[in-house]
């Protein structure tokens, strides 16, 4: 084997990966929104096609009901560099599925009080809305990323700052 | 051909140990092809860790440089490392240590107790410097099999140690305390929480009669000893199979079940409830530690 005809061979210009693409808000903070299928998520589309304007780093994931929302799932949220997560379920006694939101409002609440004790206090909002609540979807949202700005962005965000 | 077998014990309460020598004949029977190499609660002697060791037992949390020491050379020395015990395999009691920062402790323990006399300082020597958290053993070393309990039962120690005997891959249960369990379920929710000294009718579901039982989210094998005699599972055999973690698993569970009056109720101590055992090893404690490195 001739060693000049390996090292003759034009080496591959690997093709840089498209980089993830950024928070297109000028901060970054990013604000995590499991909306249920029936309320929150119809609050937030009223908002949205009604022209109300809400903060850009809302991110919403529509799940089928907030109690669906195991605090696993907040936790790996949190733990993946989300600045703030937000769990929304429709009002008390109006569940599609009778029980849910309340199931998630207990779960949330000693959530809540369990982040405390790491040092990710203030990170996790549970909210109840109806699907006609646009204002409300639009107050929640302005209120608790003003309380994620004071607090400054997620301490486990990959990248530093 | 003989086993060398060792035992050895980190930040523990050599309750393991009582465990395997409660294991009774079934330990003569495997004492026939065993040699006690090194086991310094039962033989009472701290020589150095021999070498070529087939099987080692690490009891205990690795709480101490000393500790982190020890387990490194046992890893080094033992071909087969297992975990004995809960604190070595998920962090055990110790790990609630975790919520406490580790120098306040000391700081405690040598400066404000009034025992300490004259001399408040902490000991240069003689005494091991306290790592900053409570590790489970696999934190530190590879581990190839954990026997889980707090103590573990004799009859799966018995188990696990034949079948490595035989030259099988021991198992553990896959499923949950709940299915071993013989109280008769009742599929009604409960509608006020229980505290434990309180008498629970005999021969019922203890999670629907509103105490807090464990056993949803934590590994058969112990045949539910406790929920069968009335006393509710505290989660000392770790999480079962399909769960990711014991303590969030059971919060899940539990607010499906309440009702308005647990809603209201505070537990005073969320992790030392339904994380007693395995918060060194939690989600929580994983996303605490990250946090307090930034």
């Amino acid at each position: 084997m001739n060693p000049s005809k390996a090292s003759s061979t034009p080496k591959r210009k690997r093709k840089s990966k498209p980089k993830a693409k950024a928070a297109s808000t000028p901060d970054k903070l990013r604000i995590v929104s499991f909306c249920c299928h029936y309320c929150s998520y119809g609050a937030a589309d009223l908002a949205g096609s009604s022209k109300m304007p809400y903060p850009l780093n809302v991110e919403i994931i529509r799940v089928p009901c907030s109690g669906r929302v195991d605090p696993l799932h907040v936790l790996h949220a949190l733990e993946n560099g989300a600045d703030g997560v937000m769990v929304t379920g429709c009002l008390k006694d109006q569940c599609h599925f009778v029980t849910g939101n309340l199931h998630a409002e207990k779960r949330m609440m000693k959530l809540q009080k369990w982040l405390e004790t790491i040092g990710l206090g203030g990170r996790l909002e549970f909210q109840l809305m109806s699907a006609g609540m646009a204002k409300r979807w639009v107050e929640t949202t302005k209120s608790f990323y003003d309380r994620i700005k004071e607090l400054g962005p997620n301490p486990l965000r990959k990248g530093g700052k | 051909m003989t086993v060398r077998l060792a035992t050895m014990g980190m930040s523990g309460c050599s309750g393991c140990h009582i465990a395997l020598l409660d294991t009774g004949v079934a330990l003569l029977d495997l004492l026939k092809d065993v040699e006690l190499v090194y086991s310094y609660p039962i033989v009472d002697v701290k020589n150095p860790i021999p070498d070529n060791i087939d099987v080692a037992l690490v009891e205990g949390s690795v709480r101490t440089d000393h500790d982190q020491e020890m387990a490194k050379e046992m890893r080094r020395k033992a071909k087969f490392l297992i975990a004995f015990g809960s604190c070595s395999a998920f962090g055990g009691v110790n790990g609630l240590a975790n919520t406490f920062d580790s120098q306040a402790g000391v700081k405690y323990v040598y400066y404000e107790t009034r025992s300490m006399g004259e001399q408040r300082q902490v000991p240069s020597e003689h005494v091991p410097t306290i790592l900053p958290e409570n590790l489970r053993l696999s934190d530190v070393v590879k581990v190839d099999f954990i026997i889980p309990g707090c103590p573990p039962f004799p009859d799966e120690i018995a188990k696990v140690l034949g079948a490595l005997l035989a030259g099988e891959t021991p198992s553990l249960s896959t499923k949950s305390v709940c299915d071993e369990c013989p109280l008769e379920q009742l599929t009604a929710a409960p509608t006020q929480l229980r505290r434990i000294y309180e008498i629970p009718e005999p021969n019922k579901c203890l999670l629907s009669q509103g105490f807090i039982c464990m056993g949803p989210a934590t590994r058969a094998g112990c045949k539910a000893e406790c929920p069968s005699r009335g006393i509710p599972c505290t989660g000392c055999r770790g999480p079962a199979e399909t769960v990711w973690d014991q303590g969030v698993a059971m919060l899940d569970a539990l607010a499906a079940l309440e009702e308005k009056e647990l809603a209201e109720f505070k537990l005073p101590r969320i992790t030392s409830t339904f994380a007693k055992y395995t918060y060194a090893s939690s989600e929580l404690d994983k996303i605490r530690k990250r946090v307090k490195q930034k």
